[in-house]
This record gives C-alpha cells, sequence and structure tokens, in this order.
C-alpha cells in the first residue's frame, strides 16, 4: 500500500508539473532596422525623405512606445542620373522638422529630409534616383529608384458630351501607354466634373468624381470608381455621365443655380517600387491569397520602407453648351 | 530461359495436384462483410486475408480434406472440414458470429498476416471497431483516429486536419465507396463528415501505394462504409454534447438498405471546446446505401447504390459578419462481381461535388462561390494465377470542373472555370509465387491530365515484402505521383475557412512526388510486435504562395519545391485484456519558395503517442492516449516600427500624412512554439437492457489540464491556448 501511495503521488506530481505553463515569447531577438519613407514626385523639385529606426517594447501593442523614433542629424543624398538628359548632380538634403499636432505621443517636431528649392530642378521621366544615408550612429542605407518614362495618353472625345455621333459610341475612353511600354508602373484614374453650385447667394466650386459601376435602384443604388491597377486604359460609360450631371442638382429645383466648368480626367502613376510597396499595404491581393504574415514590399535593402516615384498626369476637358444646357443648367459663369 | 521453363514447369505439376478455395466472409448476425479476417489452411502456411469485401482466395491448396480456420477479432474463430478438388475453384462463404459482450476481449486490427510476403508497406487497415476503442475525445471521429499513427500530424486539438509525412492536407485522397471526398469536415474541421457508425473498414495508406490510386500525392485513405444489416431490421440512435444521429438498417429483396443521419446541437458546448469563441457552426449529413447480392441473380456479385450528402453552415447572427455554407453530394454505383475463373473485377460511377460559398452580408467581405464537380468511373480487374501471382489492370477517368468566382476587396472580381479530363490506366503484377518474396511492380499511365500540362506521363510504383523468416519482414516502396487539383490555402493559417479546390493553373506544372520508403516488420512474440519505417519524399512544382505578390496582376502561386524525410517506430502489444501501441516518429519537413527555405507549420520534429486499453470484464473498458509532439513552427515578432499611411492616393506625402505604429516579422516559420502534450482518459461501458443495447461512453480530455498554445495573437500578443481540461459523455441505444 505505501508503494502505491508513492507511486500515486508520483504520478500526480508529474501530473501537476506537466500542466504548468511553458515560458513563451513569440518574439525574437531584436534587432533594429532603418526604415525609409521616400516618396519623390516627379516634375517637382521639392523632395522630402523621412527615416526612423524600429524598437522594441515591453508588451505587444506599439502604439505605447514614446520613444521618437524618427531620426535626425543623418546625411542623406539624393544622386540623380540621367545619361539623356546628360545629368549627374548630387543634393545634399536639408536636416529639418515640422511640429507635431497637439497631443503626439512623441516630445518635440518631427524630423524628415527635404531639398533646397533653390538648389534641386525637377526630377523627370527616366532619371535615376539613388539615396544615400548615413545615419548619426554611422549606419549607412542606399536605394534606388527610376522616374517612371512619359506616357502617350488618348482620348476618344475631347470635350464633354455624350451627344450620339455616327461610330456610335457609347462612352469615354482614356488609353496610356509608356513610352518605351515599360511594364511595373500601376495606374490610378479619375475623372471629375468640375461645377459651380449658388447656394444662399454664394458662388461654391465643387467637383464630384464619374462611378465606373452603377448597382441598385433609387435610394439604394450605389456607385463603384476606377482602383488602381496596372490596367492601361479606363472608360466611363455615357450613361453614368448624364446620371452624374443630374445628380449634380438633385437637391435643387433651379438647375440654373449651376455652372458646370469643365471636367478633368488625373491619373496618377506609380513607380514600380511605390506600386509594389502601396499595393502590399493597402490590400489590393485579390482573395486569392490567404495570408497570415504580412508581406510589405520594400527596396531597402537590410531594412524597411521605401524609396519611390508618383507622376500626376491631368487632362482637362472643355464642356459642350448644348449637353449642359440640356440639363437646364446655366451656360454662362457666375459674375 | 531455362529457368523461366522450369518455374512454368513446377507450376504446371503443382497446380495438377491443387485447387483453390475462395469465398467471402461476413458477420452471421447482419450479413456485413468482415475485411481482414484472417483465412488459413490449418496444418500449412496457406492462407489469406479477405478483402475489403469480405473476399478471399487461397490457391495451391493440396487436393483432399482439409481444414479452413477462419478468425477475426470480435467473432468466435471457425474451423470448417472442406474438400479440396484438384484444378477446381471450392467456394467456401463463411459467417462469423460476434463475441458475447461479456466474452468479448479487447482487440485491434492489425495483427500479423497471414501472407508472410504481403506487400503493404506504409499500410494501415483500420476497422470500425478501431475507430470505437481509441480514446474518442469529444466523439469518435475517423479523421481524428488517423493523427494517432505515426507520421500523421495534426495542428491543433479542434482540428480533424492531417498532414501525413510532412505534405500538405490537400494531397490525401479521401474515398468514400470509391468516390471523392473533397470537403471531409465538419465545422471548420472539428469533426470529419464520415460518422464512424456507417464505416465498415478503412484502408489507410501513408505512402508507397500502389498504382491503383492517383491524383494526389501524399496519402490515400479508402472508406468503405457498411451495407446495412441483412438480417433484421435495426434503428440506433446517439447523443452526446455535441450531436445527435440515427440509422436505420434491414434487408430488403436480394440486399440490404442502410440509411442514417446526423445533426449538430452544440453551439453551447463548443464554447467550452473552442476557447470560449463564438461558435457559430451548423451541421448535418445523410447517408443511404444499398446492397443488392442476390446469388440467383448476381452470383458472386454486389450491386451497391451509394449516396452521401453533407452540408455545414457558419452561420454569424451577427449581420455585419459574413456567413459560410458548405456542401459536399455524393452519388456512386459499385459493382464488385467475382468471376468463374479467378478474376474480380470492380466497376465503379460515381458523381462527386462541393460548393463553398461565402455570403458577406453587411461585413467587408466579398461574395465568393467555389464548385468543384467530379464525375469519375474506373474498371479495376485482378487475376490471380494458380502461382499465387496477381495481375491488376484498371482504366480509370475522371472528368473535373472547378468554378471560382470572387471579388477582391476593391471590387476586382476573378472567375475561374476550369474543366479537364484526367484520363488514363493502371497495371501491376503482383510477384507472390516465393514464399518470402512479394513484388508488387506497375505504372499508372496519365494519357491526360485535367490540368494543362502533364506532369508525368508515367507514373511507376514498385512495393516489396522480403521475409526471411516467419517473424520478420523487410519491406520497401518506392513510387512516383502527380496531383492536378489543389486548394487556395495557406497551411500556414490556423484554420481556413474558405478553401476553394482549383486545377493547377496553366502558368505551373502540376505538383509531383517521389516516395522512397524502406521498413521492418518484427513480431517478437504472438502478442508484441514492432514497426520501424523510413522515409524521403521528394516534391517538385508544390504549388505555393508567391512571395513576391504585391499587385493584382502578379501570379498568386509559384512552383515551390519540398522535401520530407523521416523515420517512425511503432510497437503493439496485445493480450487478452490489454492492448498498448507505441508510436514515435522523427521527421522533416522543408519548403522552399524561391530559394527561401523553411518548415511549414505541419512540421513536426518528435511526435510520440502511446495508446493503451483495459478490458476489466463485464463490457468495461478503459483506455488512454498520451499524445507528444514537437511545437509548430511559427513566424515570430520582429519588431515594430511606424507606417507612414497614404489615406489620399493623390496627394501622398511621406512629412504630412499620419503614421501608424504597426508590427514587422521575421523569417517564415523561423521559431516553435512550445511543446504539445496530452493525456486523455476514457471509459466505455455496453451492456443489454431489454430489447436494446446501451454503450456508455464516458472521457476526459486533458486531464492534466496542460496549456497547450494553439496560437498568439500578433496584434495584441495574447495566447490562445487549445482544449483545456474537457469532460464529455456519450450514450448509444441499439434497438
Amino acid at each position: 500500500m505505501k508503494h502505491l501511495s508513492i507511486f500515486f503521488l508520483f504520478i500526480l506530481l508529474f501530473l501537476g508539473f506537466a500542466g504548468c505553463d511553458e515560458s513563451f515569447n513569440p518574439k525574437e531577438e531584436f534587432q533594429p532596422k532603418i526604415i525609409v519613407t521616400g516618396l519623390l514626385k516627379a516634375d517637382s523639385s521639392r523632395q522630402n525623405i523621412v527615416i526612423q529606426k524600429s524598437y522594441d517594447i515591453p508588451g505587444f501593442d506599439p502604439s505605447q512606445n514614446t520613444t521618437d523614433p524618427f531620426i535626425s542629424g543623418a546625411n542623406v543624398v539624393l544622386k540623380v542620373t540621367n545619361r539623356k538628359r546628360n545629368i549627374n548632380a548630387t543634393h545634399i538634403l536639408r536636416d529639418t522638422s515640422r511640429a507635431r499636432a497637439v497631443g503626439s505621443k512623441y516630445p518635440g517636431p518631427m524630423p524628415f529630409y527635404t531639398t533646397t528649392m533653390s538648389g534641386f530642378n525637377k526630377i523627370t521621366a527616366r532619371d535615376t534616383i539613388t539615396l544615400i544615408a548615413t545615419l548619426p550612429s554611422g549606419e549607412n542605407i542606399q536605394s534606388t529608384t527610376i522616374v517612371p518614362e512619359p506616357l502617350n495618353m488618348e482620348i476618344n472625345r475631347t470635350v464633354l458630351t455624350t451627344a450620339a455621333t455616327k461610330q456610335n459610341i457609347d462612352r469615354f475612353l482614356f488609353t496610356w501607354t509608356p513610352i518605351d511600354n515599360a511594364q511595373g508602373f500601376m495606374y490610378y484614374p479619375r475623372m471629375r466634373i468640375y461645377y459651380d453650385q449658388l447656394e444662399n447667394g454664394v458662388v461654391t466650386p465643387k467637383n464630384i468624381e464619374v462611378p465606373i459601376a452603377g448597382f441598385g435602384e433609387g435610394a439604394e443604388r450605389t456607385f463603384s470608381y476606377p482602383l488602381f491597377s496596372k490596367s492601361r486604359y479606363q472608360d466611363y460609360l455615357f450613361a453614368l455621365v448624364d446620371e452624374v450631371m443630374r445628380d449634380i442638382s438633385k437637391n435643387d429645383v433651379n438647375k440654373q443655380n449651376f455652372y458646370v466648368r469643365y471636367a478633368k480626367f488625373d491619373l496618377m502613376v506609380y513607380d514600380v517600387n511605390f506600386a509594389k510597396y502601396y499595393s502590399s499595404i493597402n490590400g489590393f491581393l485579390d482573395d486569392l491569397s490567404v495570408r497570415i504574415d504580412e508581406v510589405v514590399y520594400s527596396n531597402i535593402p537590410g531594412g524597411l520602407g521605401f524609396l519611390g516615384v508618383t507622376k500626376l498626369y491631368e487632362v482637362t476637358m472643355p464642356i459642350d453648351l448644348d449637353y449642359t444646357s440640356s440639363f437646364g443648367y446655366r451656360v454662362t459663369p457666375f459674375r | 530461359m531455362r529457368i523461366v521453363i522450369l518455374l512454368f514447369a513446377l507450376t504446371i505439376m503443382v497446380s495438377a495436384q491443387t485447387g483453390t478455395v475462395r469465398g467471402f466472409v461476413a458477420d452471421s448476425t447482419n450479413g456485413e462483410a468482415l475485411a481482414f479476417a484472417n483465412v488459413i489452411i490449418e496444418g500449412t502456411t496457406l492462407g489469406a486475408a479477405t478483402d475489403i469485401h469480405g473476399y478471399y482466395i487461397i490457391p495451391l491448396i493440396k487436393s483432399g480434406k482439409q481444414l479452413l480456420k477462419v478468425s477475426i477479432v470480435g467473432f468466435e474463430p471457425r474451423v470448417i472440414p472442406i474438400t479440396v478438388v484438384a484444378n477446381k475453384i471450392t467456394q467456401i462463404n463463411v459467417n462469423l458470429m460476434p463475441m458475447s459482450i461479456e466474452l468479448q476481449e479487447l482487440t485491434i486490427i492489425g495483427e500479423k498476416t497471414v501472407k508472410q510476403n504481403e506487400t503493404n508497406v506504409g499500410l494501415q487497415t483500420i476497422s470500425a471497431k478501431q475507430v470505437e476503442m481509441l480514446p474518442r475525445g469529444l466523439e469518435a471521429d475517423v479523421l481524428r483516429t488517423l493523427q494517432y499513427t505515426p507520421g500523421v500530424r495534426s495542428t491543433g486539438d479542434v482540428t480533424g486536419r492531417y498532414y501525413v509525412r510532412g505534405s500538405r492536407s490537400d494531397q490525401n485522397l479521401i474515398t468514400l465507396n470509391g468516390a471523392t471526398v473533397y470537403n471531409p469536415y465538419h465545422a471548420l474541421g472539428i469533426f470529419s463528415v464520415i460518422d464512424p457508425e456507417i464505416v465498415n473498414v478503412m484502408e489507410f495508406y501513408k505512402g508507397g501505394f500502389t498504382s491503383q490510386f492517383g491524383g494526389r500525392l501524399s496519402s490515400v485513405l479508402n472508406i468503405v462504409t457498411r451495407d446495412g444489416n441483412k438480417k433484421r431490421y435495426e434503428a440506433t440512435g446517439a447523443m452526446s454534447l455535441l450531436s445527435g444521429k440515427f440509422a436505420i438498417e434491414g434487408p430488403i429483396p436480394g440486399g440490404s438498405l442502410m440509411v442514417t443521419g446526423r445533426k449538430s446541437f452544440f453551439e453551447n458546448s463548443m464554447n467550452e471546446f473552442i476557447n470560449k469563441q463564438e461558435t457559430p457552426f451548423e451541421f448535418y449529413d445523410l447517408s443511404f446505401k444499398v446492397n443488392y447480392s442476390n446469388p440467383e441473380v448476381l452470383e458472386n456479385g454486389k450491386f451497391t447504390v451509394h449516396g452521401f450528402i453533407s452540408n455545414d453552415a457558419v452561420a454569424n447572427k451577427d449581420i455585419n459578419k459574413e456567413d459560410y455554407t458548405f456542401a459536399n453530394s455524393i452519388f456512386g454505383v459499385n459493382w464488385y462481381q467475382v468471376w468463374a475463373s479467378p478474376l474480380y473485377s470492380t466497376m465503379s460511377f460515381s458523381l462527386s461535388k462541393f460548393d463553398a460559398e461565402v455570403i458577406p452580408n453587411k461585413s467587408r467581405s466579398k461574395p465568393r462561390r467555389n464548385e468543384i464537380s467530379d464525375f469519375s468511373s474506373s474498371w479495376d480487374f485482378t487475376y490471380m494465377y494458380d502461382s499465387k501471382d496477381e495481375l491488376g489492370v484498371g482504366f480509370q477517368f475522371k472528368i473535373l470542373s472547378t468554378l471560382l468566382n470572387q471579388e477582391s476587396l476593391r471590387g476586382g472580381t476573378t472567375e475561374l472555370d476550369q474543366t479537364g479530363l484526367d484520363m488514363g490506366f493502371y497495371i501491376k503484377y503482383k510477384f507472390m509465387r516465393f514464399e518470402t518474396l512479394g513484388i508488387d511492380l506497375g505504372t499508372r499511365v496519365n494519357l491526360t491530365n485535367a490540368a494543362k500540362h502533364v506532369a508525368s506521363f508515367l507514373e511507376p510504383r514498385v512495393s516489396v515484402t522480403y521475409a526471411p523468416y516467419e517473424s520478420f519482414r523487410l519491406k520497401g516502396a518506392f513510387g512516383i505521383y502527380t496531383q492536378s487539383l489543389f486548394t487556395l490555402s495557406d497551411e500556414n493559417d490556423l484554420i481556413s475557412i474558405f478553401e476553394p479546390w482549383i486545377l493547377t493553373p496553366d502558368y505551373i506544372q502540376p505538383a509531383k512526388a517521389v516516395h522512397y520508403i524502406a521498413g521492418l516488420e518484427y513480431f517478437l512474440t504472438s502478442q508484441l510486435s514492432v514497426q520501424l519505417e523510413g522515409y524521403y519524399k521528394d516534391i517538385q512544382n508544390q504549388p505555393d504562395l508567391n512571395p513576391d505578390k504585391f499587385t493584382a496582376d502578379d501570379p498568386d502561386f509559384i512552383s515551390a519545391t519540398g522535401e520530407s524525410y523521416g523515420f517512425e517506430a511503432s510497437t503493439k502489444f496485445q493480450s487478452s485484456s490489454v492492448f498498448a501501441t507505441v508510436g514515435y516518429s522523427l521527421s522533416w519537413a522543408f519548403m522552399d519558395n524561391k530559394g527561401f527555405r523553411y518548415a511549414p507549420r505541419y512540421d513536426a520534429r518528435h511526435t510520440v503517442n502511446i495508446i493503451a486499453g483495459l478490458s476489466i470484464g463485464l463490457g468495461i473498458e478503459l483506455n488512454a492516449n498520451w499524445s507528444f509532439s514537437t511545437g509548430m513552427p511559427f513566424t515570430p515578432i520582429a519588431g515594430y516600427y511606424d507606417r507612414v499611411i497614404f489615406d489620399d492616393v493623390w496627394t501622398p506625402d511621406p512629412v504630412n500624412n499620419e503614421y501608424l505604429a504597426v508590427t514587422y516579422f521575421g523569417s517564415r516559420n523561423s521559431k516553435r512554439l512550445p511543446v504539445y502534450h496530452r493525456l486523455d482518459m476514457g471509459l466505455s461501458k455496453k451492456f443489454d437492457f431489454g430489447f436494446a443495447r446501451f454503450t456508455f461512453d464516458a472521457s476526459v480530455i486533458n486531464l492534466y489540464d496542460r496549456e497547450n498554445i494553439f496560437y498568439f495573437d500578433k496584434d495584441t500578443g495574447e495566447r490562445v491556448n487549445m482544449l483545456p481540461i474537457f469532460p464529455s459523455v456519450n450514450v448509444k441505444v441499439e434497438i
């Protein structure tokens, strides 16, 4: 009996021990990384770069971090080269800062690096931009991107009207092609109609975006708008343009309170690096992919973040007066 | 050449004095076929085991009076005097009487096979009885039963999903009466759709399966359901905390009929089961099987019509959450025929459909829908020569249609509508003429592939058994396997709700695997046996998520490579009142995705399963199971940083836009969770009361309340554990 008691005591001790929790740390040993946020704008002489370091915190909620990870005091250089333009320039960025919003968790202003207006020329198509940064700690980081090449843009109708034609077309069609047919860029199109509205004696400039599809009827009616994609065209059905034109004044019986000025087609172009970065954090992955580990694109070797370029194209379409008057709108601007 | 002539001459001389005995073995109380029964000629080394139809054939028996001994666990053995006629086939059908509850001893299938040289590498046979005897957990479950097998791994307490020898779960073929089951899980994998009550027998190949099976890279689970009671009408009902079920069966003219159904009602009890999460699961399944085997019309033949439907719903009560529905529907016809010559054949037609749908309601989800339709037919013929050699040939075709409709979060729609034809045949020759050597040599010939590309025109398979001693066998197998379908899922996902099946996209080749297996089996005593098996599996063109998919236009999948290798050891002890198995596996699994090599989530270095059962008489059985496993790989948190938010794509600016603190991760699956271990115990008591038989089961899962980690929430760092200590009770009534 004594032996049996010892046996059961042993079993109980084993089970008690085995049932215990084991310490578990879902983190690996922390190795700080440099993060670059470098979004350059083509055809601009003002470029901003933000540099920070990753951090660790005792728990798992990074919003609790109050130690400013943004880095000042680094030497940041942008090199612009373009053989065709015979450019090989180096620009030292100015170490500066901006005030943070009231209530920010970080003390002091937010440091960043910017080009000096006088010393930096606009970056243009096909320029190769290299960022070289030396941090106060002595660490170096380097990244390169190329400004997207120019686009050939075409529109099937240059004036805003949906009047019937012999060609029997039923939509506006915008197409664009990179001159060298380069791949990897992403495009974000948008068509808006700009108008003035007289409200309580005050003329207010407004605009409304044209959708690419409409669903449902009446109060349930919803619309969808273009997305960023690699597609090189965008069309807008005349019927939806007409619907938007009507919607401009749907809450006002006096149509003479409206003057439609023009329509504008905007096309934002993301270079290869920013396209991948933006896609990876904005979930434009189709749902074929099921991932639990977030994959964020980076072209910062050894670090995180990106160096990329955007370029905005704009095409303005004048309004056809017969078309705007068909909705009862003014054909002359407000004075 | 002289040797061949001599061999034929010897064969003719031997067959001149010998005859063949064949027949069917069945349960005397209900006529149900008894698979894997041992049938031997007393005083000789001649014998056979019945197949899944209860059929046996023994050639080369010396003519004259002999004693035929038939035995299987749970039944009273019979010795039948027979007269063997030279050069004739004598048919002996045998009915065995089940042992009474009081006499029934704890038993298990898998005992020493009568054919020393049987080529059965990687095969495990599991009867319904074995499913019943294993620790139940919450309920007896056919797929969870497999997880006690060395080399089979699960990634959680609450899932029946299984991974075999370092392969993905969608590389396991599951067939029900010959028809493919595409969604074998209820309630996100907590249960399998196959109710153990309807199962007669299961064949489970962990690898190295012969050329008869194709279409999957890893394993085959062939489930044959019961025919239904051929002698009397019977109704069975059972209830547990989670579900209720019924079965009605009985004779019909020339055959039998069985109808079963099961319905969940576990919303409250499941809250405990899955960590107090909401459990909006509902499911039901229904099956029927009509068996016609009238010897006056169809001598030695059996014609069956079977059907199965299962339906699952994840119905959130919150309109802001999405709902899911899943449905299987299977209809099939089988004709099994033993011909006048030592030839038997199986012909089958089946239609298996799977539908899954995501209903977004008012949530941010988008509607998604997947359909797969599989119309298959196969003709299999096996001819046994007097030399005991077997020739098997078969023709198989499968028309596969998959449809996937889905919309991305930004409105982009995807429609994948694919149809393809898998057509081919197999041929295999089983050398069984030598007492100590068996060789199964065959190949599949793929004439067409449902995917655009044919991974391999030939799929050669070899399986060898060498038994130098009665108690010792060496085994080996080699084979090439291909697969044209796969599921759109990430095996690193913890619980995948929507896992559509699609054909391999045109831009990648269908997956292909090569198996190398070697092992030995040693019977130390009649009660104690040891099995050792090693394997290496090389996988090519395995579809894996494209790590460089950053835009919608980038391909979702790339062809990855993989390999797995390991060693498995198991020992079984079986006496009149005690049954115990100890299984251990040491394994490695790797994937190589664009040069990055990592261990997938189902990789486990060490796995131990100890199962023990004790029969203490009066129909009372005690059982226990202890499982141990190395922790699963996971991707660790590497740190945090502030990421800019570009809310307005038209004016993105790194200085003036807001920043949000986010987590970033280390290398994929570079750390492991703590080890997993758990002890379950159960007690079962059977008793007859009046006209009914009651079975009472009580079990406790995770007896010592081990806190096994299931996952950690990467946003909050919260640790979510698997099952805590959980008692459960089942009651079954048979009338």
